[in-house]
């Protein structure tokens, strides 16, 4: 109830605003077909962003920001960097006589601009607000037996604006099933505000509030959001410090941060407190609904300063980070981080290297070199070493199955064979370097990834293999299937097919998808179903994207999901949004164990969101 | 021998052969009704094993009313101790110029010899999207998972993509994702010869299974005849379509 309040309060306050609506249904379709494990929210946070803050394409760190919206290919992105680096941009539409798909220039045309910030007072103020809500059927034991302490409810809110050109706040709430709205002695729930100021002489930006930090290639802090294609694994330079009103609880820094730049050099200043879940380990589950849950809410206190330091030339960057980062989970003396980070361009050569040590004494490193063969061809090697007590709190993936501590050696091609049809293909060594007991020995194995992409106007075929070898165990296997098809510009709906096979067991599932836009572009319908059969290992299934909502699972056993989502324009600034999920097993009279048990094989979850998009 | 009979048969024909032999199909999606010419009777025929007697059969008819196209048949399986019989009705509607839309509607009776008499109603939906050249069909088949006991009626979702090569020459792919038995795959490719013989070839990935088929066009009857490697028997069909002149 409470919730509701909240909601009608916060809805009515923005509701008179008159703004424009934007969607990323372009976005999302280019993104679905090429990846498979996607963190929607996630994503939809770092191209809202974007929208609001557009890359200006005559700034060339903001041009190297490009591949953070994961939306290009390694080779547009290439061209565009050229093309920026040689060229003064006056209109954006100047990228069209480029070689690259006008709809890849489509995808991205709401992120970028060619404005200089000296023009930008002239410009429209944008606004956003979200409220979502979601809840499910049968409740779960924990709701019923009154064992969780919150509403049966997951809420999430979220309102960013720009007071100015230069100043922009934002603001996001979000509570889980069975959480409560606050914590007795531990504030709020899940609570992340930020506020930006950019544009003043050498102070380029400061933030307060959360935010994300990505230090060259990652492997000491990358904690701003991108997506990983083992296919072809190159790492997407971003902005060492970003604000996020991300949901995420665990990995982000929150305090304040500051970029300086003069002349050549960039100088990232920043500090952070921040409360981490758990006790004797860091607890990532995002969920304390009961007592015992709640003992784990923010105990572990986090305390980091560094500074980060940045060099460009036309063709290399060196780049130093130093650190000082202390987490009471510890208990011992504050900890000296530091990355060394170099990239150089020599043609179609690129050489990048990044070193990070913890006090002087253990270390990681990631070495790799790019060529570019010809107009449409990429080979990357790499490789990657860290060692087991390097901290490991902040670092990115490097692969598909990485935890982090190990030595790998992983090289990759890609090339179009001919306008239409790509094929990559990437082979991964690797040997753990986890701390374990004596005679055990080290886990080792290879993996192979093969990918088969056809691209046309009207649908998209992708192909992907994965074989997964780990020294004296059974071999694992991979094979998606996707194809998808724009039948007109109404209707479009795409096939997938996941096989894993374990241990000689086949796991499957199929899954159909179907996206239909009415002629006035009002209404949105999405149907999925998909029919899981799985022995041994779980098989990934995201529904169709609803604004707001995770909408993937991992699932088991055997059974079926059906979704249906109606997304409608209101008005020219409001959408509202409904979906209903159900989630059907066969080999079960119950779903889950403990609190989050189900007494039925089958629940329905149901999502509905309003969102307010305004510009004036 | 009855094969070599009907081959013969096939080559004397100077008749033309129709697409029907879906007839035959245990997995008929009713998105497909739309293509049929009405009226029409058919009946098939399907030994799954001699020794005990088990067997496969349907009797089926397709009529129109005004726009849209049904069908009724009655579908039976089983042996002399246990049968399992089927009334199906179904109904395709074309929502658009390429997309098409089947629902069917069953009452499932099972008896088991002096021990079970159970009954259950199931139904199933059928999806079809064309192109120029290749038509994809979406079949849910009892979605709710309706059972006489528990998880007995099959459920699956198949997803097939028909290709046209030639006016001649056509493959399918057909996915099937079932409840009960998991992932499998068909492949089928069907030739007919001068519009008057078709060849139907097919093959099953899991277990490994094949079977061809052979069709014929006599006046205003087809005759349609198979043989499917089964895992775990040899199954001999046969099928009689007729359509009388309007």
């Amino acid at each position: 109830m409470k919730n509701s309040i909240y909601c009608t309060v916060l809805v009515c306050v923005f509701a008179f605003q008159v703004s424009f609506a934007q969607n990323f249904t372009k976005q999302w379709q280019y993104v679905e077909s090429t990846i498979e494990h996607i963190d929607v929210t996630e994503l939809f946070e770092v191209w809202e962003y974007y929208q609001q803050t557009p890359l200006n394409l005559n700034n060339r760190t903001h041009v190297n920001l490009l591949s953070t919206l994961n939306l290009l290919t390694d080779e547009e992105l290439k061209l565009i960097r050229t093309f920026c680096a040689q060229n003064r941009v006056n209109s954006i539409y100047q990228l069209q006589t480029l070689d690259i798909e006008l709809e890849s220039l489509r995808r991205i045309r709401p992120f970028i601009t060619t404005t200089l910030i000296a023009d930008e007072t002239n410009r429209k103020r944008k606004t956003n607000f979200y409220a979502g809500l979601q809840f499910q059927t049968p409740q779960r034991l924990g709701v019923l037996e009154k064992k969780y302490i919150g509403t049966a409810i997951k809420t999430h809110l979220r309102y960013r604006t720009e007071l100015n050109s230069k100043w922009k706040i934002g603001l996001a709430l979000e509570k889980d099933i069975g959480e409560p709205m606050y914590y007795k002695n531990k504030g709020i729930n899940n609570l992340s505000w930020s506020v930006e100021f950019s544009g003043l002489s050498k102070l380029r930006k400061i933030t307060f509030g959360k935010y994300d930090i990505s230090l060259g290639e990652g492997i000491l802090f990358g904690t701003a959001y991108r997506i990983n294609n083992p296919y072809f694994l190159s790492y997407n330079k971003g902005v060492v410090v970003k604000s996020s009103l991300s949901p995420k609880e665990y990995n982000y820094f929150e305090g304040i941060a500051s970029t300086w730049e003069y002349k050549q050099i960039t100088m990232d200043l920043f500090a952070s407190a921040t409360k981490a879940n758990g006790l004797n380990t860091y607890d990532n589950t995002g969920q304390f609904r009961t007592n015992t849950e709640i003992e784990k809410y923010k105990t572990i206190s986090r305390h980091l300063v560094g500074i980060h330091l940045r060099k460009e030339h036309r063709n290399s960057n060196f780049a130093w980070a130093g650190i000082v980062y202390k987490s009471s989970l510890y208990k011992e003396e504050a900890l000296f981080l530091q990355s060394f980070y170099l990239s150089k361009n020599y043609y179609n050569l690129e050489f990048v290297s990044e070193t990070a040590c913890q006090d002087l004494k253990a270390w990681a490193n990631i070495q790799k070199l790019n060529i570019s063969l010809g107009n449409s061809s990429f080979l990357t090697v790499q490789f990657r070493t860290r060692e087991s007590n390097m901290i490991n709190e902040f670092n990115s993936d490097y692969t598909s199955f990485s935890n982090g501590y190990e030595t790998g050696f992983y090289y990759a091609f890609q090339s179009s064979l001919t306008n239409r049809w790509t094929l990559k293909l990437a082979f991964d060594t690797f040997e753990s370097k986890q701390l374990k007991l004596e005679d055990v020995p080290y886990e080792k194995g290879r993996k192979i990834l093969g990918e088969l992409l056809k691209t046309t106007e009207h649908n998209k075929f992708v192909c992907q293999y994965q074989l997964k070898q780990l020294k004296e165990r059974e071999k694992t296997q991979k094979v998606r299937i996707l194809y998808q098809q724009i039948q007109n510009t109404q209707l479009r709906w795409d096939t997938k097919l996941y096989c894993t096979l374990e241990k000689a067991e086949v796991n499957s599932s199929l899954q159909f998808n179907l996206y239909w836009t009415s002629k006035s572009k009002l209404e949105k319908l999405s149907f999925s179903n998909c029919y899981f059969y799985t022995h041994n290992e779980s098989i990934y299934w995201q529904a169709p994207h609803f604004f707001g909502s995770y909408n993937a699972r991992f699932l088991s056993g055997r059974g079926s999901t059906l979704s249906i989502s109606l997304q409608k324009k209101m008005r020219k600034d409001l959408k509202i949004g409904l979906q209903a999920l159900v989630l059907n097993y066969v080999d079960r009279a119950e779903i889950g164990t403990g609190n989050e048990r189900i007494a039925n094989n089958k629940k329905l979850d149901f999502a509905v969101y309003l969102k307010w998009n305004r510009r004036d | 021998m009855k094969l070599i009979t009907l081959f013969m048969l096939c080559f004397s024909a100077s008749i033309y052969a129709q697409n029907n032999y879906f007839f035959l199909d245990r997995y008929l999606n009713p998105s497909i009704l739309y293509d049929l010419n009405t009226p029409t009777y058919y009946l098939n025929n399907t030994t799954l094993n001699q020794e005990i007697g088990l067997y496969e059969r349907e009797l089926g008819y397709v009529f129109r009313i005004k726009n849209n196209v049904y069908k009724t048949s009655l579908y039976q399986y089983g042996y002399n101790k246990f049968q399992e019989t089927s009334f199906k009705i179904s109904t395709a509607k074309k929502l658009s110029k390429s997309i098409e839309l089947g629902v069917r509607l069953s009452y499932n009776y099972l008896n088991i010899y002096e021990l079970e008499n159970l009954s259950t109603v199931s139904f199933d939906l059928g999806f079809g999207i064309r192109r120029k050249r290749y038509i994809l069909r979406l079949l849910l088949e009892n979605p709710l998972n309706a059972s006489y006991i528990e998880n007995d009626l099959e459920s699956q979702f198949i997803i097939s993509s028909m290709y046209l090569w030639t006016n001649n020459l056509t493959s399918e792919i057909r996915f099937e994702e079932s409840l009960q038995s998991g992932l499998n795959l068909l492949h089928r490719i069907k030739y007919c010869y001068k519009t008057r013989v078709s060849l139907i070839l097919s093959q099953r990935v899991k277990p490994m299974e094949y079977g061809y088929g052979l069709g014929y066009k006599l006046k205003n009857f087809e005759f349609y005849s198979q043989y499917i490697k089964y895992s775990y028997t040899n199954a001999l069909g046969i099928c009689i379509v007729y359509t009388p002149k309007k």
